[in-house]
């Protein structure tokens, strides 16, 4: 979907955004209403549903994989997820065929470096990693099903949400002949005439407290603003995309770490305009992370077979 | 493992001639003309429509409008995770059986020298993928509100020792139950899509189709029903 | 370039004729076209024609690994090439969606409907397979082009045979086909394609349509089936309405059809390894090609005749430009000059009156040439006669034509002439 707006329609917008109001009544710093939904896919191993302002609308889809790899080649750990964004022709026709595949690469590869040091940042992923030369894939599928700006956040809270909903089997590992070893699901023992196939087997969820938030920062006029509708995407100057990562080391005393910085589209930054979007980057995100980890709290778990967009 | 158990009912403990739950809404798409979305048992599917517009060049029909549709789903709808999302060989053939068939429901010769676009997204797919986005594009164009000679109803039906089974999941799509789509228009004797996997004796063959015909109906009166009640909620917008 | 529509007239003329149950062809509305079949000399080749449409059918075999799913079946593959010799439509290298919506169905026919044992073109479980691949070439287009395809496809992949190969404890040995008999391939059945046209909302069928009926019609439905009734595909190739009878009965007219072509594949397949077995060299493609391209002994009896006729006068054009080198050669010799004059009249003259005598020659020869019709006629009798009598040696024929032919002739009645004498060589290897 293209818009075009007139000079004039773009002085407008300019110029409400410099005396922070906007257009829908926020100031910059308003996110629009999120609406996160999970375990919507009983296909999956985890899903996430985020809708931003009724419009943008993401899904996110996790498979896991158990992955055998050469523990020779291999030194250093690598960090088990991987990301991969489509743009669904639904979302606008402009996205048909291959049309959203460099803008789906572009972001990928976001999130990709976003993530690089999770298993630093996020207190519990390494236990994917099960024996030398196995660990579990998690393939993180973003699937863009509706499009009205800030796709980046949106996705970054829809892959946060797929991951707390994510259940990874627990798996005994044994070792077998020739130095390999069998990995077998581990399953409580329950007494009775249970046969072992019915027992559920246990499963446990990722930490994802410290997840990085990934929050795009336009700068429009002299202003800096988050979460800009399709209307301010067009009279953007520059945008910058910036990976926030919340370290809780110490309780109650939480630090927020820049995971990654990067440019969308064209335009010219001062060093000091690009110190300032960091810093309302991170100033918004401690908002966001507080009402995630509210909405990831109270959020009952769904009952199996239940539909969702309806 | 046997499709029909000896007590007469399948994997998921429907009938033989029974369908799965359908489920849709309409009009969620802000973006696109019409969209719907629909659910048949946990085979989910959105689908959006753009147009009628001036399309292409290199599309443009002198008498009659083109039509072009895209297949695609998504990368964690199937029991395996896929790599791409579209672009392979089986989904351009289901975009173009879904084109074909749409070029009979539509009056494409209202619109000249246009192009109609139909985006089908299979979220999850667990059989009658083909099936649940005819009926899920028919909403879709219903929503939109292009004229067509019907809603087009569609069903996967297999058939086991003899006996017709309908709308299958994808553990009954196995690699020898024969199966056959079927798409008709208002639940009518009026094919305008048809497809066989795999070996049919000719013998079964009328009893697949009687079948198949039967359960196009069905889903076309939950279509039907559907769409009439979309109308009425949009009707204070049109002021009656 | 885009496909021409057909004009409104002659779509109006096409329609009509087929209403009223008339096709240009000569053909009913429910009969088919003739298949011709032939099997090359290579093994695993196979070239059929369908009224004009002709396709082309290779199939090659190689030793691949396989996928990690299916450790121990082999692979067949199928490539279709659309290319611009069968229709100015088609791109070169590029199979745009008539070539898409062909690869797939045969694909669907071949593949999917299981008929070839992949099971037995493995070699080794997980390391080495047999990759079947099957070339289909059209050479030209005019409708029922899946089913011409398919039908060149099922021939070639009955004809083909694949090399032996024994299994050692660390290697594979492949035979070539004079250490140890080549091994054909396990087919459980064979889908036979057929087009049927659909007209007036499906009330009339019309069978085996051509390009331009194909492009009158409403649609088209292909339906693949085999002998033992089963249906393998079922395909609503354009869009069109239809219910559930017509296409109930389209299928039972495919059914006999297909089993009546199963028969003609089989028994080419047959014959063809009848007369290998024989030590028979295969004719191969040779046969499709027409004799008069083909022997080369008519290249060489035109070549003696057609200098026979020009001979005459090229000596004379010698002698009589002769003159004018000998004045190149001395130009400075003024007396000769006048004697050149006098001589180039002489020759103009000459010419006059040798293009009057060639006007004559022409004359003659095309009285001759009504005359020599009846003539021909009684002569092609008696050498039919000879050949049927007589163990038909081409050669023989050859002398026996030519000597009962007048001295002066045509070099276009000659060469009808050679020609009908191999055309009935031709029908007559067609019939053992």
């Amino acid at each position: 979907m293209e818009i075009n707006l007139s000079d004039d329609e773009k002085l407008f917008l300019i110029a409400g955004v410099e005396a922070d109001i906007r257009n829908d009544g926020r100031s910059c710093q308003d996110f629009r209403t999120i609406v996160l939904e999970r375990g919507v896919l009983s296909g999956t191993n985890g899903s996430c549903r985020v809708q931003l302002g009724q419009t943008t609308d993401i899904l996110t889809g996790i498979k896991l994989e158990l992955e055998s790899y050469d523990s020779a080649t291999e030194k250093e750990a690598k960090q088990p997820m991987q990301f991969h964004v489509d743009f669904s022709a639904n979302a606008s026709s402009q996205f048909a065929g291959k049309g959203g595949d460099q803008y789906g690469e572009e972001i990928s590869a976001a999130f990709q470096v976003a993530y690089s040091r999770s298993l630093d940042i996020m207190s519990n992923l390494s236990k994917t990693h099960l024996a030398e030369g196995y660990r579990w894939k998690i393939n993180v599928d973003v699937s863009v099903l509706q499009w009205a700006g800030s796709i980046p956040d949106a996705i970054s809270l829809a892959v946060i949400g797929a991951l707390s909903d994510l259940e990874i089997p627990e798996v005994e590992v044994a070792p077998d002949d020739g130095g390999k070893v069998s990995i077998v699901l581990k399953r409580p023992r329950i007494g009775g005439n249970v046969r072992d196939e019915e027992v559920p087997v246990q499963m446990w969820r990722l930490d994802v407290q410290s997840c990085p938030l990934l929050l795009t920062i336009s700068k429009i006029g002299t202003a800096n603003l988050v979460d800009c509708s399709p209307e301010e995407e067009c009279c953007i100057r520059s945008q910058l995309l910036i990976g926030i990562a919340k370290s809780v080391s110490t309780p109650g005393n939480d630090t927020y770490q820049t995971t990654c910085i990067k440019q969308l589209g064209g335009g010219l930054l001062e060093m000091e305009s690009i110190e300032n979007m960091i810093e309302m980057a991170q100033k918004t995100s401690i908002g966001l992370y507080e009402a995630l980890a509210k909405r990831l709290k109270a959020e009952e778990k769904r009952k199996p077979g239940h539909s969702f967009l309806l | 493992m046997s499709i029909i158990s000896e007590h007469g009912f399948r994997l998921d403990g429907r009938r033989p001639a029974q369908i799965r739950n359908v489920n849709t809404r309409l009009g969620l798409n802000r973006n696109a003309e019409g969209s719907s979305y629909l659910e048949h048992g946990n085979t989910k599917v959105l689908c959006a429509v753009y147009g009628p517009y001036e399309g292409k060049a290199s599309k443009r029909l002198e008498d009659r409008c083109a039509i072009v549709c895209q297949y695609s789903t998504t990368t964690f709808s199937g029991l395996e995770r896929k790599n791409r999302p579209r672009g392979d060989r089986k989904s351009t053939e289901m975009s173009r059986l879904l084109e074909k068939a749409f070029e009979s429901v539509i009056l494409t010769e209202s619109f000249p020298r246009s192009q109609i676009d139909i985006f089908c997204e299979v979220i999850q797919g667990d059989g009658s993928n083909l099936a649940a986005c005819v009926n899920a594009t028919s909403l879709a164009l219903a929503d939109a509100g292009i004229p067509m000679k019907g809603i087009a109803s569609a069903a996967t039906c297999g058939i086991v020792e003899g006996n017709p089974i309908v709308d299958l999941t994808s553990r009954e799509e196995t690699d020898l139950l024969p199966r056959v789509t079927l798409a008709t228009i208002c639940g009518r004797d009026e094919v305008v899509l048809v497809e066989l996997h795999n070996r049919l004796h000719i013998d079964h063959l009328s009893v697949v189709m009687e079948a198949a015909k039967a359960t196009c109906a069905d889903v076309y009166e939950c279509l039907a029903v559907v769409a009439q009640q979309h109308l009425k909620a949009c009707a204070p917008i049109l002021g009656n | 370039m885009r496909v021409q529509p057909v004009t409104i007239c002659e779509k109006a003329l096409i329609l009509e004729a087929l209403r009223s149950g008339k096709r240009f062809d000569f053909r009913g509305l429910e009969e088919f076209r003739e298949v011709k079949l032939v099997v090359g000399a290579e093994i695993g080749t196979a070239i059929c024609t369908i009224g004009n449409t002709k396709v082309l059918a290779a199939v090659s075999a190689q030793i691949a690994e396989p996928s990690s799913m299916r450790p121990h079946k082999g692979v067949i593959n199928i490539d279709v090439d659309l290319s611009p010799m069968a229709n100015y439509a088609n791109e070169h290298d590029r199979l745009g969606s008539r070539g898409m919506e062909l690869i797939r169905l045969l694909e669907l026919i071949i593949r999917d409907s299981r008929c070839i044992d992949v099971e037995s073109l493995c070699i080794r479980a997980g390391k080495e397979i047999w990759k079947v691949r099957v070339d289909v070439r059209i050479l030209d287009d005019d409708g029922s082009l899946l089913d011409c395809a398919c039908l060149a496809a099922i021939t070639a992949l009955q004809h083909f045979k694949r090399p032996n190969v024994t299994l050692e404890p660390h290697h594979t040995l492949i035979y070539s086909e004079y250490e140890k008999a080549p091994v054909p391939l396990n087919i459980y059945h064979m889908p036979i394609c057929t087009t049927i046209g659909l007209l007036d909302k499906g009330q009339m069928v019309v069978i085996d349509p051509t390009d331009k009926e194909a492009a009158c019609l409403d649609g088209s439905i292909v339906v693949a089936c085999n002998k033992r009734r089963e249906v393998c595909a079922l395909h609503q190739s354009t869009n069109l309405v239809l219910s559930t009878k017509q296409i109930e009965r389209c299928v039972k007219l495919a059914m006999s059809r297909a089993e009546a072509l199963t028969a003609v594949v089989s028994d080419v397949v047959k014959q063809d390894q009848r007369e290998r077995s024989a030590f028979k060299r295969p004719d191969g493609f040779a046969i499709t090609a027409p004799a008069l391209i083909l022997t080369a002994g008519t290249v060489a009896a035109r070549k003696i005749v057609a200098p026979v006729v020009k001979n005459e006068p090229d000596v004379e054009q010698r002698a009589m430009y002769q003159p004018s080198i000998v004045l190149n050669e001395n130009p400075l010799s003024v007396g000769s000059v006048k004697q050149e004059e006098v001589d180039n009249d002489a020759s103009i003259s000459e010419q006059v009156e040798m293009i009057q005598n060639s006007v004559g020659k022409v004359e003659v020869t095309e009285t001759q040439k009504s005359s020599t019709i009846s003539n021909r006629k009684r002569e092609e009798k008696e050498v039919d006669d000879l050949l049927s009598g007589l163990d038909d040696d081409e050669e023989e024929v050859q002398t026996m034509t030519l000597g009962a032919e007048e001295p002066v002739q045509d070099v276009t009645m000659q060469e009808e002439e050679e020609e009908q004498p191999n055309l009935l060589l031709a029908k007559k290897k067609k019939k053992k």
